[in-house]
């Protein structure tokens, strides 16, 4: 077990030597998964009399789910000092006579299981645990077999097992056939015939690309059914990467607001096109899960490391006020081990976060070791309300945004040097203009209100400016009002950040962060804000323009000094156009202080107002005005050239012309910058300290731990540095038991509905017994083996025997074995939420097919998201978008955790809160109400008529049918079209408005002419989408 | 109000080949989705719960819980003997002082047993012998969205089943023609009110088909019900028979039993369209109705309109109906805003409660009314200041609970001088959780879904019947 590749980082070595111990247990394992004939039925046992018992298969599960709560792992539960969990446990447990091996009478454990006594019964009556008749005997009989046992399955290094022996070789046409015949043989049963190719392509475009294949190529293949060259072609289709990220996105619980009760919109969709990107060029899975985990720690990383670790960063953040930040931050570490144990370990590693785990080898201790390692991102609990994202985020630009990033620079800069280009009669006249000049443009005003809402108190003092004091919390939010007494036009204000005690900001460092600065204006009761078109300061930290203070994006902010505090700065605010203000009206200015630096607030502020033309563009709040007081030979070379461009820009009639297109480049190029996504992303602060927190509470720390692994699965790679890189290796080492098995086990259930294991997310002892556990074994290794090839692993699949079977069934076969365990026929189940919003936009040819961007917003019903709130500022809105953006694929629907889509969440889609590795899939009247009347669906089948109507009368049914299903139709099923179609010509014939109204939902355009026939036509379509067999993949 | 269409249940048994074994493997498939422990622990005292949810956080020391002897605190600072070290949020943390500051509102004596309540109440003082009164209830959270999930899911994170979803889990449906959990929202004057998040009715890890559904003031009260074409039922019942012979058709070829439950969801949606336009259509409520709920009660979307709904519901046999009201979140200005809260909640309370009763609907049905959590004795801001608020208390505040099994008129657990802690029968969140359910017949240790290998609970690892609040 303890062989690691020397050089573990992040590579694997595919010759890791299996050492005789290992070798040993290779082969007794063979022997023991050799006998197993019986399978389970329904999860219940249905063993056959010849059968001996086997531990894990039939053992473990039961003392797990009824005994280990009591003596299982957790030590602080533990009664009588008995445990069954492990096998040195069970040699001491026969040691003392609780369990004799092939004498059961004599096993305290069969007495207590027997026992007439309630006070001796096991499971005691109060744990409301209780041990069927069957299970009791399985116990008693598996002592008297000897009470064999062995470690837990899923802990042990899968090993690659030799093929089987089966009834009939032509069968099979991959290793996974092997594994599966052989049991039907073992059961006596035949598979089922080779599924017709039409079905089959349907299926397999499905479970590839998420898509229906069209009725062209669907006759097509079927004219020449070369079936390995379909998957070749589907898998190079861009739509795979979409399907495959459909199911990562529940997985890394992505979505496109932040969740909890404000649940604000976030931007993550450059993470999400990252993982399309990804599943389309084929990164293995170990680069796959190394990126998400630790791209940031890789030596050089690319954009796309980068990005790719916003997996980490998916989970919900909150913005709430008064919440405790140290209890939301443990909150989001606690999150990240969570879904890495659900998603790449098969484990409920959130079991063991108040105390050891119940069922599984996982210490609490263990818990907090994983913990360490996700402790040290520079992040807080709370953000600041309206933010984007959470810090770490960084601005990803899209290729086509450097694109027209560089354009607009060039610009600014052909511009820049037209305008300053040399001109003895402009710097003359520039001359004159400064004896005469404004010294200066602004009016300050004193504050009729001032207040902020975290309860510091404000102090206006006599030079106007508002001093804060009292109590100094980590964020705040300042408000002030001013009345106006004449009327007033001006053009933007002035915030000038004064020295308070420490520095302009109250913070120690005397530094402040303005996240967010927004002006309105009252007339009366009337509000109004007041747009904020650009932002000038005198000094910006580099990271921390003061744009960042207007715009809506993510965290950005105003920085003031960075590490130089006692610095005063100032920064002017221009409005979109200039507002005149009559006596009485109202201005309220509010600046946000949202950043995770705490305290980083202004400690005194002035405002002031001007009434100067583009005040933000050039003047820098009033420099201007002291570098023209100096005499001329006083200047510094750059106040000389900051005067010439002030002067030719903003003064002089001369330049007017290169000034107007100047100042719209430079809008160009604000415009451009704030267009750039923020994506949060991971980041390595220095280590905080990670504990033991008892009862999982953020503020009991108890024992100080390091960065480790837990210790019943493999030593952490000797050599791997103690962080996320080394857990990244960890997990993807030839010698990690889990995360290939589980990997290989959700591919299974995307192609099969369900995984060899039915518990996708737990592996442990809890979990499901594998229904095949070899085929498991097998699959995982040879990925492993095999460079952790997805599309490989996936064509295999796709490819097999045991995938190409018919799915049809009959009622014998469906009463044996309901959920086809054993694999006798091809899978059969209902589409995901998607790709029934997807098929419906392809049937009809609305399909936009765009791969990425930010996420869109289709048809919904009006007012769900304002009737959450009423609270102003905080009130969403949802705005629909038009165009092709109605028309794409769903995996881009806009994913509000709060509240779903409808329509999605009526067919199962979660609302991804949390990890989630399997929906359950449920048939519901909703979802008959959602294919029925959600205007998505009438509108495609308005189009989905309008393309049967291009179609020779005879033809369309054939037509319409091998869309929706990829089959003709029968006879019968003509008959009951041709019925509808006639009774609603009729009926819209009568009825033309019923018509007109039918044909003019959805966005695009309504048909004028032949409206009782597109009409009737649209009912037909209607009809095709609703059927069961639309929504359904055989 | 059941129709039968061409291809309803029973004939489907007839004409498909299966019979019986078809529908009996249908379930069968959906195993995993059935409770475990569908049907009743013990016998229930209530069928029914309407639950009030007052978001946000009311005051009880204004509302429910007078301390006269406050007075002679004004203006001091809260005891670190009464605080006890315990944890405020980041909202008044950093104030200097936290000076008591006693209820500006009145108390009268009310009911049979005199008992004190606000003068902001007048109408829930008239049914003060109905309801039973718990000063002492505890949580452990200290902001709102933890505050809420914790009241709904027994979980201060988002991600578990709420309590409705739990209880249609755990007992199913009264009545297959309406939903079984439904939601409503409102919100009112305030302004500053927290948000209401559609997770609260989430089922989280429990099948989706036992999320709430929110029923909505609009021509479509439950989403997609209509078609949008504005086409009537029966304008579409060509489709709907076409859709249901062509599904019978394919159940034949393939004996598909996904198709035969298909059939019936059909069949149940359109017997939603007939029920919910019926349910939601109040015209014919006489304007007695109208005078008893107030006049809020005419406006659709109001608490008041949805407190009148909320009796249809369960008239209907519709199991769980849950209410959430915003605006009791007052860190200021309390003195003002607390009295247009009252105003908007207080008679349609009482109104819902006196409206059950004379129906005989009281006795098996729960009404629940409370929020989050309460509100500090202390101000928050200045208490000189007229806008002075109170910030979110956790160590004790009030609900009240009447209908099935409820011990009406009586007052249960109490705070010390300061309202600040509850010092006799105080009861948690979970305790509360577990009365719930033991009245309607389920015993919170035993309503479990296995998920991820762990037994969950609405009361986590919790819980104890409240025995002095039951009849």
């Amino acid at each position: 077990m303890n062989e690691f590749p020397a050089k573990a980082q992040l590579s694997f070595s595919a010759n890791s030597a299996v050492g005789p111990r290992s070798f040993c247990r290779y082969v007794s394992g063979v022997i023991r998964l050799e006998s197993i004939i019986a399978v389970l039925c329904l999860g219940m046992f249905s063993l056959r009399a010849a059968a001996p018992v086997d531990f894990n298969r039939d053992i473990r599960p039961l003392l797990s789910d009824r005994c280990f709560k009591c003596h299982g792992p957790d030590g602080g539960q533990r009664k009588a000092k008995l445990r069954l969990d492990t096998d040195s446990a069970l040699e001491a447990a026969m040691e003392e006579g609780i369990i004799v091996p092939k004498n059961a009478d004599e096993s305290e454990l069969v007495k207590r299981i027997f026992a007439d006594d309630p006070d001796d019964l096991m499971p005691p009556g109060d744990s409301n645990l209780k041990l069927s008749d069957k299970e009791r005997e399985l116990l008693k009989r598996w002592i008297s077999e000897g009470a064999n046992h062995d470690q837990h399955w899923a802990f042990e290094k899968p090993q690659k097992p030799p093929l089987p022996t089966v009834s009939n070789t032509n069968w099979c046409r991959n290793e996974i056939d092997y594994f599966v015949l052989a049991q039907l043989d073992a059961r006596g049963l035949k598979p089922a015939p080779t599924v017709d190719p039409r079905t089959f392509i349907r299926r397999v475009s499905y479970d590839l690309t998420g898509l229906p294949p069209s009725g062209r190529e669907v006759e097509a293949y079927a004219k020449n059914p070369l079936f390995k060259a379909l998957v070749d072609h589907l898998l190079a289709s861009e739509r795979y990467g979409e399907r495959m990220a459909m199911d990562w996105l529940d997985v890394a619980r992505y979505a496109d607001t932040s969740g909890f009760l404000y649940d604000w919109p976030r931007t993550m969709w450059r993470w999400r096109d990252w993982v399309i990107k990804a599943f389309n060029e084929n990164l293995s899975y170990r680069d796959f899960i190394a990126w998400q985990l630790a791209g940031d720690l890789m030596p050089e990383p690319d954009n796309d490391q980068i990005i790719a670790t916003g997996f980490n960063r998916n989970h919900p953040f909150t913005v709430e006020a008064g919440v405790i930040d140290e209890e939301f931050r443990v909150n989001y570490v606690n999150d990240r081990v969570t879904t890495m144990g659900t998603a790449f370990l098969g484990l409920t590693l959130e079991c063991a976060r108040c105390h050891d785990h119940k069922f599984d080898a996982i210490s609490q201790r263990d818990y907090y070791q994983l913990f360490a390692f996700f402790n040290n991102v520079p992040e807080s609990g709370v953000t600041s309300p309206f933010a984007m994202s959470s810090a770490p985020a960084v601005g990803t630009p899209t290729t086509g945004q450097f694109a027209e990033i560089a354009e607009v620079d060039q610009r600014v800069a052909r511009l820049t040097r037209a305008l300053m280009k040399r001109d003895r009669v402009a710097d003359k006249e520039q001359r004159a203009w400064e004896k005469t000049a404004r010294i200066s443009h602004w009016t300050p005003l004193t504050p009729t209100t001032a207040k902020s809402t975290e309860g510091a108190q404000m102090v206006v003092q006599a030079d106007q400016s508002i001093l804060v004091t009292g109590p100094n919390p980590s964020v705040d939010q300042h408000i002030f009002e001013f009345i106006f007494t004449n009327e007033t036009t001006i053009t933007g204000f002035r915030l000038e950040a004064l020295n308070a005690i420490n520095g302009p900001g109250r913070s120690a460092n005397g530094n402040a962060l303005v996240t967010f600065i927004g002006a309105g204006r009252y007339y009366g009761e009337l509000h109004d804000a007041l747009k904020l078109s650009r932002a000038g300061a005198d000094y910006s930290q580099s990271d921390f323009p003061v744009a960042g203070a207007i715009d809506t994006a993510p965290f950005t902010a105003w920085g003031l000094a960075g590490n130089r505090p006692r610095e005063e700065r100032s920064a002017v605010f221009e409005f979109t156009e200039p507002q005149t203000f009559e006596p009485g009206d109202r201005m309220e200015i509010k600046v946000y202080y949202g950043s995770p630096y705490p305290q980083h607030v202004l400690g005194r502020l002035r405002f002031s107002v001007t009434d100067l033309k583009s005040p933000a563009r050039i003047d820098r709040s009033g420099v201007i005005g002291r570098m023209v007081r100096k005499p001329a030979n006083q200047r510094h070379v750059s106040a000389l050239q900051f005067i010439r461009y002030y002067y030719r820009a903003m003064v002089s009639p001369r330049f007017r012309e290169i000034s107007e297109e100047l100042s719209q480049a430079e809008a160009d190029k604000a415009a451009a910058l704030a267009s750039i996504p923020q994506t949060m992303i991971m980041q390595e602060s220095a280590s905080r300290p990670a504990h033991v927190l008892e009862r999982g509470a953020y503020d009991r720390p108890g024992e100080r731990v390091r960065p480790d692994t837990p210790a019943a699965l493999p030593v952490f790679p000797p050599a791997a540095p103690r962080n996320r890189l080394g857990l990244a290796a960890w997990l993807t080492s030839r010698e990690q038991p889990l995360t290939a098995r589980v990997f290989v086990n959700r591919v299974w259930a995307q192609f099969f509905g369900r995984g060899l294991v039915d518990t996708p997310g737990d592996f442990g002892s809890q979990g499901s017994w594998p229904t095949h556990p070899r085929l498991l074994d097998w699959l995982a290794v040879d990925f492993m083996e095999n460079g952790w090839n997805i599309k490989r692993l996936m064509k295999q699949i796709a490819t097999s025997a045991t995938y190409l079977q018919s799915s049809t069934t009959t009622p014998e076969q469906l009463a044996s074995d309901p959920l086809n365990r054993h694999l006798a026929r091809g899978p059969r189940f209902r589409l995901t939420a998607e790709m029934i919003r997807d098929t419906a936009l392809k049937v009809g040819g609305l399909l936009h097919e765009q791969i990425g961007g930010p996420s869109v917003k289709p048809y919904q019903p009006a007012g769900l998201w304002k009737r959450l709130t009423n609270r102003r500022d905080y009130r969403q809105t949802y705005e629909q978008d038009s165009g092709t953006s109605l028309y794409r694929r769903s995996l881009y629907t806009f994913w509000k955790r709060g509240l779903l889509h409808p329509s999605m969440a009526a067919f199962d889609a979660p609302t991804r809160e949390v990890c989630t590795v399997r929906r359950r899939i449920t048939n519901t009247p909703q979802q008959a109400l959602v294919l029925l009347n959600d205007p998505q669906f009438v509108e495609a089948a308005r189009a989905f008529a309008e393309r049967m109507l291009q179609i020779d009368e005879e033809s369309r049914f054939t037509f319409a049918f091998r869309e929706a299903t990829a089959r003709a139709p029968s006879d019968s099923e003509i008959a009951v079209i041709r019925e509808l179609l006639a009774s609603e010509q009729r009926r819209f014939e009568k009825d033309p408005e019923a018509a007109r109204k039918l044909l003019s939902v959805g966005d695009s355009n309504a048909p004028t002419e032949n409206l009782a026939q597109r009409a009737a036509y649209t009912m037909v379509a209607r009809a095709l989408l609703n059927l069961s067999e639309t929504i359904t993949r055989n | 109000m059941k129709r039968d269409l061409p291809f309803n249940r029973r004939n489907f048994l007839r004409g498909s080949g299966l019979g019986l074994g078809g529908i009996a493997l249908s379930s069968l498939l959906n195993a995993a989705d059935q409770p475990s422990a569908r049907g009743l622990h013990h016998a229930p005292k209530a069928k029914r719960v309407i639950f009030l949810f007052q978001s946000g956080g009311p005051s009880q020391i204004d509302l429910f819980d007078p301390k006269p002897g406050l007075e002679k605190q004004l203006g001091k600072n809260l005891p670190d003997s009464i605080r006890m070290g315990q944890r405020i949020t980041t909202m008044t943390s950093t104030q200097s002082t936290l000076p008591i500051a006693p209820s500006k509102f009145a108390f009268q004596r009310h009911g049979q047993n005199g008992t004190p309540l606000s003068e902001l109440l007048p109408h829930t003082a008239k049914v003060l012998d109905d309801i039973c009164l718990i000063r002492s209830v505890q949580t452990n959270a200290i902001n709102h969205e933890p505050g809420v999930t914790f009241f709904q899911t027994g979980h201060e994170f988002p991600g578990r089943p709420c309590m409705g979803s739990w209880v249609q889990y755990g007992l199913g449906s009264l009545n297959e023609d309406l939903p079984t959990f439904v939601v409503m929202t409102s919100n009112g004057e305030y302004k500053r009110s927290i948000p209401i998040s559609g997770n609260l009715w989430s089922s989280g890890f429990l099948s989706s088909r036992y999320q709430g559904v929110a029923l909505r003031p609009d021509r479509d009260p439950i989403l997609y019900l209509s078609d949008p074409a504005g086409a009537k039922p029966q304008d579409n019942r060509g489709l709907i028979d076409a859709v249901a012979k062509l599904n019978q058709e394919q159940f034949n070829r393939t004996g598909n039993p996904e198709i035969a439950t298909r059939i019936r969801q059909y069949e149940m949606a359109s017997r939603l369209q007939t029920s919910v336009p019926e349910l939601a259509d109040t015209s014919k409520e006489p304007d007695s109705t109208y005078e008893l709920y107030g006049p809020d009660s005419r406006k659709p979307g109001t608490f008041a309109a949805n407190c009148l709904m909320a009796r249809r519901l369960v008239e209907r046999d519709v199991r769980f109906v849950q209410l959430y009201h915003t605006g009791w979140d007052h860190h200021e200005e309390i003195n003002h805003s607390l009295p247009t809260l009252c105003r908007e909640t207080d008679q349609p309370s009482a109104a819902l409660i006196q409206d059950l009763k004379q129906r005989d609907l009281l006795k098996d049905t729960l009404v629940i009314w409370g929020g989050e959590f309460g509100r500090t004795t202390f101000s928050q801001g200045d208490l000189n200041d007229s806008k002075y608020g109170r910030d979110h208390h956790p160590r004790c505040f009030s609900i009240w609970m009447a209908g099935g099994g409820i011990k009406p008129g009586h007052v249960f657990g109490s705070t010390d001088e300061f309202c600040y802690n509850a010092i006799e029968n105080a009861v948690s969140i979970h305790d509360v959780q577990a009365t719930i359910l033991h009245l309607l017949g389920l015993d919170h240790e035993r309503l479990v879904f296995k998920f991820q290998g762990r037994r969950y609970r609405l009361t986590d690892v919790h819980g104890q019947v409240i025995k002095g609040v039951l009849a």
